[in-house]
């Protein structure tokens, strides 16, 4: 049973500072060639949410009391309010540590907080569903979602192939495989309802990461996976959130 | 193109301990059986399979390598509600243990097992409980026959 929201405080975090990260729920394991293998561990994913909270100096004490006696210096689950997709989303959630009181305005106290949203209980459905993709074919990117990651942040690290010998050793090495695909680290800059989009496609078709995936090349697909799961930031007063996360290429063959 | 390598059937691992002494902790702690036993489920949430019910726990199982004749698994629990340790504590002789793994969305069907393990050691901290697990001793030779006197007297008449 968790508790509601400090009476008469809103629960909107500020804009600015806000980022947000799934908890990762699939285990990548790096194999000598190819993409990594995945295995998937949990159907649902809770969320870490880091931001900051405003509120007048008159209400901070109200807000600090609530932290501490009703919910036992942060250890209690509370109602809250996620609001970064169109619709607000109802979670219970409970703090990581208690609110930080950060600085100060001549009306305003701020507070940083660290939530941990938990995550909803597994569907049968939603097992099945997950499982009916196990070795399945390579899923499409969403149509509705920008094609070309952002220029900026933008980094593409080859896998090397070589077995090389140690520094002080004699030169040469060994071509271990010519399989040798790419990790990119992309962002996107979505508005609410693409990144609701995105996260329904990431925890329904991409079955959180697990499953291959058809990404969007200049020309045409190539074929890969989720190298990492993803995380949102917002960006200052943009009203689009970026996303970033790291993906596998394979090798063009 | 290389395919395949994600799996989505998410694995639930699922420990039966048991020993007579446990059944004196039935109706104490959730888990425990009147037939003495503590069933624990590596998932968040109780889980159900085959009728029983096991209580969400986590633990990490170092299975037995494929192909090893060491037959040695250890368990390490999170020691967050206690319950391990109030088990431990009831024992006054080794308890048996039986692994199995099923996928989350067919509970009732047991995609692997090792059974009949028995309790061989286990440390106990305020964050963690480590077992470990080995197969239980038989009462004759363990392994091979030797061609001696004693034994095969014909062989050297």
């Amino acid at each position: 049973m968790s508790a509601g929201f400090a009476s008469g405080l809103s629960d909107a975090m500020l804009r600015d500072g806000y980022t947000r990260e799934p908890e990762t729920v699939v285990a990548w394991r790096e194999v000598e060639a190819g993409p990594p293998l995945r295995e998937l561990l949990w159907p649902t994913a809770g969320q870490r949410v880091t931001g900051q909270f405003s509120y007048r100096h008159s209400d901070g004490p109200v807000f600090e009391a609530w932290v501490r006696d009703t919910l036992n210096h942060g250890r209690d689950p509370f109602d809250w309010t996620l609001r970064d997709h169109p619709s607000p989303r109802s979670v219970t959630a409970r703090f990581l540590r208690p609110p930080v009181r950060s600085a100060s305005t001549s009306s305003r106290r701020l507070y940083s907080a660290e939530i941990l949203v938990e995550p909803p209980a597994p569907q049968t459905s939603a097992l099945t569903a997950l499982a009916a993709l196990h070795k399945a074919a390579p899923a499409s990117w969403p149509a509705g979602l920008p094609q070309v990651p952002l220029r900026a942040g933008y980094t593409a690290e080859p896998a090397d192939p070589v077995l090389r010998p140690p520094a002080d050793g004699p030169p040469g090495g060994r071509l271990a495989t010519r399989n040798a695909g790419v990790t990119e680290e992309v962002s996107l800059a979505l508005t609410p309802a693409q990144l609701a989009a995105f996260e329904t496609w990431f925890e329904t078709d991409a079955a959180f990461g697990a499953r291959d995936i058809a990404w969007p090349v200049p020309g045409g697909t190539r074929p890969g996976c989720f190298a990492s799961g993803y995380s949102i930031a917002a960006q200052g007063n943009s009203p689009r959130f970026l996303v970033t996360f790291k993906r596998y290429l394979e090798a063009v063959s | 193109m290389t395919t395949g390598r994600g799996s989505t059937r998410i694995p639930v691992y699922l420990a039966t301990l048991s020993h007579p002494a446990l059944a004196d902790l039935a109706g104490t702690l959730e888990g425990f059986g009147e037939d003495g036993t503590l069933r624990l489920a590596n998932w968040r949430h109780n889980f159900v399979s085959r009728g029983e019910t096991f209580v969400r726990s986590y633990f990490r199982p170092d299975l037995p390598a494929v192909g090893s004749l060491k037959a040695e698994l250890r368990l390490s629990i999170d020691n967050v509600d206690q319950r391990v340790t109030y088990a431990l504590m009831a024992l006054t002789s080794p308890a048996s243990m039986t692994l199995e793994m099923v996928h989350a969305h067919a509970p009732d069907t047991v995609r692997r097992a090792w059974p009949n393990f028995e309790l061989k050691g286990a440390e106990i901290d305020s964050r963690e409980i480590s077992g470990d697990f080995g197969p239980p001793p038989t009462d004759g030779p363990f392994m091979g026959i030797t061609i001696n006197p004693a034994d095969n007297p014909g062989a050297f008449s």
